[in-house]
């Protein structure tokens, strides 16, 4: 059975909501849009050359992989305990979460997307659901020119088109998928909505506050004085979307892993030790 | 030695071994049947009333004479030993001619019940004759509906006891030949004593680990034809009163015959419950045991009061009163299955009692458990298959003990090996999760939601490659 | 099959961190602060459902001090005998004696504390011992809400809003309650630059439009040659939007009784005059008010 190129794009936009909204402090509107510009153009150059052709471009890819698993393994964890088990130790967390994305990250690009597109049929009934639920509090008053204004819109531009470019070398050139134009669109479209829409029901100062402003704004909802306190189903539905970056990430480490260590010998107890050390350093980061 | 005493020792001078000697003229005929799986008034009908007023032939004319004028359709000309026996012990009656030639005639005597209603798998509408024990009339059960003559059978004899006669069907033209070749090759490598029913061919044609089933039995004609016009294949099997369809998806678990007879609104409805009824018969449980021990603030405040005040007399932790009710329903569904009639309604008013008044009153389990488990127990009873429901056991305890460990984070983990475990499978190499995993929104239309396709939606593209026609 | 003993065993190893009996929580559904002195002086009513019969869950009411506020919250523990839950935390009272040290103390207590949710409702009231033993579970949430959404006469803060007012540097408006023998509400209080300061019931209603937060509400004048004779008004609607140099309003008028037979232009007059009159104390803008009135007028 093969998988259909509209799979790994819907892949493509859950991966960069992901890191869009773990990273949503350092964000705005037009950083947002120059970002996305920088890295369209970027993304153009590196498929008119081919450039992941290249051995180079490979080992450089699974390197950044290495580094970026433990800083957002740590990220998620904290993620969890501060919203869903709170007085729970991070470490078995941790744990937990890179046993799973060890077992489904060994099992190929198949069942991963399988694993996603079932995943996604939930995800996406739920973003519906919280976008209906979140329209009766926005506040107009909220939305001021600030939100388009920021201190340094170079460099915070610069950092989310790595934050667009690093998930297009994890899908488009391994499955030989084209990139076009409306799938950066589309993620883009829709992130800024969901920035304007987290603006319009907590304001500027009570954004910047709190953490994680995309779960504040599902405290406030208060229907028919019954359904109320919903917030732990919308973070365990974004907790599917960050799941889903790490495992990418593993799977590029492990697709990719021949290239840096030349053994023949089977990989898996590499893959073991280095599964280990990486949940070592993310106990260990601040 | 001759034929007749080879037989006699081999069978150690079996009661039910008829031997009768017929002398005409020169020419010696004798005649073995087994008595328990003839019938006699055939033999006398068919063999020897027609035997008793021939005049002296030569014996030569007397085979070919036999072989042509006995009044039976299924007069044969066996050559060797091997033969003879599988021939005798399949019911037919053998005439041995002056110890040269050798014949066999089919008169077996019908062992079986009649054709009956469906007895697990009911519908409201629709047709209601279900399959028996006897391989002719399964077959002709779907040769009546299906009259082409591109449905093709392949048989085997497996088992080296039983002896048990396979058929494979299919139709030729819909289905790929390449699932129908696979088949065949796991069927010839069966080397086992006996199969006393179908379902012991399961675990040859299964090959993945997952709790799930790959193969469905049924025992409705109705839903074995559709099947074999979507382009699967069916195997039957003697003395079993079970079909199996070959290969099955996820979605077929939710599908019933009912569906294809009413509205497509309305069997959305259905479907939709019906999957509803599936994801809650594997967390409400786990859900409540979550909500209760790690993650009480997801509660609106009275519920959390109502919950604080059911629990204070019970001395139990929510985990082990969750496991302790499950184990006793399922005690209760197994005795339920296994007693006889008779002894029913008193059993049945104990098992009631034990679990609701008493077990509250005396302060072992809350009301709210009783409530929970019982909601989950009657919405896993909702699929029709017998497998699917027990596979779900298995994932309601890991949901439950993951959820006591870690809560509403333990229910993500449970969902993502659930997951992992479902997409993992391939009912013989094909997806099992077909619609929704490789997406096709063509074949969804019949998926959970039922769409009105007007005139006939087009076949499966993964299990035949004649597109044109379907259902 | 290995791979599902391994999880198995390393799920039993980590241990159950958080498990905890649903009867083990203390349950605080109102928390009350002041500082008397230098020291903080923390009240706190739990809730328990005592018996499976009773209606209406029992407020009990435990008081501790200490000199700061996470300090006082260990010693409130020690007090319960339980664990201290505060998620389903409803009510916040505070007294005259919170000012901008305090304040943020507060706000950085509930900011800094993964259980609590900011969204309880937070009132000032003269004696909060008394509230608490006086009060029943869940009656000042009630009447805050109820009062707003038919009179319009006070506003339901929540600790976001405080928050959020606080540190943009606006002032924060608190409904205030009075208790002598029983609770009363008694309009707000404004707290602006370390200062508080009452606000009548009555001129709510303007500091409503200013906010366009308004419900609905009821309105009588009377007439201007017969002291007896009243014209009642009732407010369904009132849309308040702030331009950058006026403020448009937009209300929808039922006129319940027209003892003066007043026309329909006179009713709008004497409306806007009064609404004007008020707005003009609150902002310099420019205000434009538009009304549609039905009920019975002469014409």
């Amino acid at each position: 059975m093969k998988i259909k190129k509209v799979e790994n794009r819907l892949a493509f936009f859950i991966l960069t909501l992901a890191l869009f909204l773990l990273n949503i402090n350092y964000l705005n509107i037009s950083t947002i849009l120059i970002g996305s510009l920088i890295a369209y153009l970027f993304i153009m150059l590196f498929e008119k050359t081919k450039i992941y052709q290249f051995k180079i471009v490979k080992i450089i890819l699974t390197i950044f992989s290495l580094l970026f698993l433990p800083i957002y393994l740590n990220k998620i964890t904290y993620y969890i305990s501060d919203n869903i088990l709170r007085e729970y130790s991070t470490i078995s967390i941790s744990l937990t979460l890179i046993i799973t994305i060890f077992i489904l990250g060994n099992k190929g690009y198949h069942t991963i997307i399988k694993v996603l597109l079932l995943a996604l049929y939930f995800i996406i009934f739920f973003f519906i659901l919280g976008f209906l639920t979140n329209l009766l509090y926005l506040d107009g008053n909220n939305i001021t020119t600030t939100i388009f204004f920021s201190n340094n819109l170079f460099l915070e531009s610069i950092y989310y088109s790595i934050l667009i470019i690093y998930p297009y070398f994890l899908i488009y050139p391994t499955t030989n998928t084209k990139f076009k134009f409306y799938d950066l669109a589309f993620s883009s479209f829709y992130q800024i909505i969901t920035y304007i829409v987290i603006i319009s029901i907590l304001g500027t100062t009570l954004t910047s506050l709190y953490k994680y402003p995309f779960i504040t704004i599902f405290k406030k909802v208060n229907l028919i004085g019954f359904i109320e306190r919903i917030e732990i189903i919308f973070s365990l539905n974004y907790l599917f979307c960050f799941y889903f970056l790490l495992l990418f990430s593993y799977y590029n480490i492990k697709s990719n892993l021949s290239l840096i260590i030349k053994k023949d010998k089977n990989l898996t107890i590499t893959l073991i030790f280095i599964t280990f050390i990486i949940f070592i350093i993310s106990t260990i980061i601040q | 030695m001759t034929y007749l005493e080879k037989i006699k020792k081999e069978s150690n001078n079996a009661d039910d071994y008829i031997y009768k000697e017929i002398k005409i003229g020169n020419n010696l005929i004798n005649t073995i049947n087994i008595e328990t799986i003839t019938s006699s008034e055939d033999i006398n009908n068919f063999i020897l009333k027609r035997i008793s007023i021939l005049e002296n032939l030569e014996s030569d004319n007397l085979k070919d004479f036999l072989l042509n004028f006995l009044p039976a359709t299924t007069t044969e000309e066996l050559t060797n030993y091997e033969k003879l026996k599988n021939k005798l012990l399949n019911g037919y009656t053998i005439l041995i001619i002056n110890n040269k030639y050798i014949l066999a005639i089919e008169t077996r005597r019908d062992l079986t019940r009649g054709v009956a209603e469906a007895d697990y798998e009911k519908s409201i509408m629709g047709p209601k004759d279900a399959f028996i024990e006897h391989y002719n009339t399964n077959l002709g059960l779907i040769r009546r509906r299906i009259k082409d003559i591109n449905l093709h059978i392949k048989t085997k004899e497996l088992g080296v006891h039983t002896k048990t006669k396979i058929g494979v069907l299919y139709i030729n033209g819909i289905c790929k030949m390449d699932l129908v070749n696979k088949i065949v090759k796991k069927l010839d490598k069966i080397n086992i004593d006996g199969i006393i029913d179908n379902n012991y061919l399961k675990t040859y044609l299964n090959e993945s680990k997952s709790l799930f089933p790959t193969l469905k039995g049924t025992e409705r004609p109705d839903l074995a034809s559709e099947a074999l016009l979507e382009g699967k294949v069916l195997i039957i099997a003697d003395n079993s009163p079970e079909v199996l369809i070959v290969p099955t998806f996820f979605i077929d678990f939710f599908h019933t015959s009912d569906d294809y007879y009413q509205k497509p609104l309305n069997v959305t409805f259905i479907r939709l419950i019906r999957l509803l009824a599936f994801i809650i018969a594997i967390f409400l449980p786990a859900l409540y045991v979550a909500l209760t021990t790690h993650n009480p603030d997801s509660m609106p405040i009275n519920l959390l009061l109502s919950f604080q005040s059911q629990r204070m007399s019970v001395p139990f932790p929510a985990f082990v009163e969750a496991i302790l009710m499950i184990i006793a329903f399922e005690i209760l569904r197994e005795s339920d299955i296994r007693i006889p009639s008779s002894m029913g309604t008193a059993i049945s008013i104990l098992g009631g009692l034990v679990l609701g008044d008493a077990a509250v009153v005396a302060g072992i389990v809350s009301p709210i458990m009783i409530i929970v488990v019982a909601i989950s127990a009657i919405s896993g009873l909702l699929i029709q298959s017998i497998e699917a429901i027990n596979s779900i056991r298995w994932y309601r305890f890991l949901v439950i003990i993951l959820a006591s460990i870690f809560g509403f984070y333990g229910i993500f983990l449970g969902v993502i090996l659930i997951l992992i475990n479902l997409s993992d499978t391939k009912s013989e190499d094909k997806d099992y999760l077909y619609p929704f995993a490789p997406i096709n929104l063509n074949e969804q239309k019949d998926g959970f939601v039922k769409v009105n396709t007007k005139g006939a939606k087009l076949r499966n593209p993964i299990l035949s490659n004649n597109k044109v026609r379907g259902n | 099959m290995k791979k599902i003993i391994i999880i198995f065993i390393l799920i039993f190893i980590t241990g159950c961190d958080s498990y905890i009996e649903l009867n083990d929580l203390a349950i605080i559904n109102a928390l009350g602060i002041e500082k008397v002195d230098n020291t903080y002086k923390i009240y706190a009513g739990t809730v328990q459902m005592l018996d499976e019969e009773s209606l209406m869950p029992e407020i009990e009411v435990y008081q501790v001090e200490g000199t700061s506020l996470n300090q006082i919250i260990d010693n409130l523990s020690l007090a319960l005998n339980k664990k201290i839950y505060l998620s389903h935390l409803d009510l916040l009272l505070l007294n005259d004696s919170i000012k901008d040290k305090e304040l943020e103390e507060i706000i950085n207590f509930f900011l800094n504390n993964n259980e609590t949710r900011e969204d309880f409702l937070v009132i000032n009231t003269n004696d909060i011992n008394k509230t608490l033993e006086k009060m029943k579970f869940q009656e000042i949430n009630e009447l805050v809400k109820n009062n707003k959404r038919e009179t319009s006469k006070t506003i339901y803060t929540t600790m976001y809003d405080v928050i959020k007012n606080y540190y943009d540097k606006k002032s924060i408006y608190i409904p205030a309650i009075n208790i002598k023998e029983t609770i009363t509400l008694n309009g707000l209080k404004e707290y602006k630059n370390n200062k508080y300061k009452d606000i009548k019931s009555d001129d709510v209603i303007y500091i409503n439009y200013y906010l366009n937060n308004i419900d609905t509400y009821k309105l009588s004048f009377s007439c201007s040659n017969q002291t007896n004779k009243y014209l009642y008004l009732n407010i369904l609607k009132g849309i308040t939007t702030t331009l950058n140099k006026e403020i448009l309003v937009a209300n929808e008028i039922k006129v319940i009784t027209n003892d003066c037979n007043y026309s329909k232009d006179e009713i709008n007059k004497i409306f806007n005059d009064n609404l004007k009159n008020k707005l003009n104390k609150l902002t310099k803008k420019k205000i434009t008010i538009n009304n549609t009135i039905r009920g019975t007028y002469e014409n």
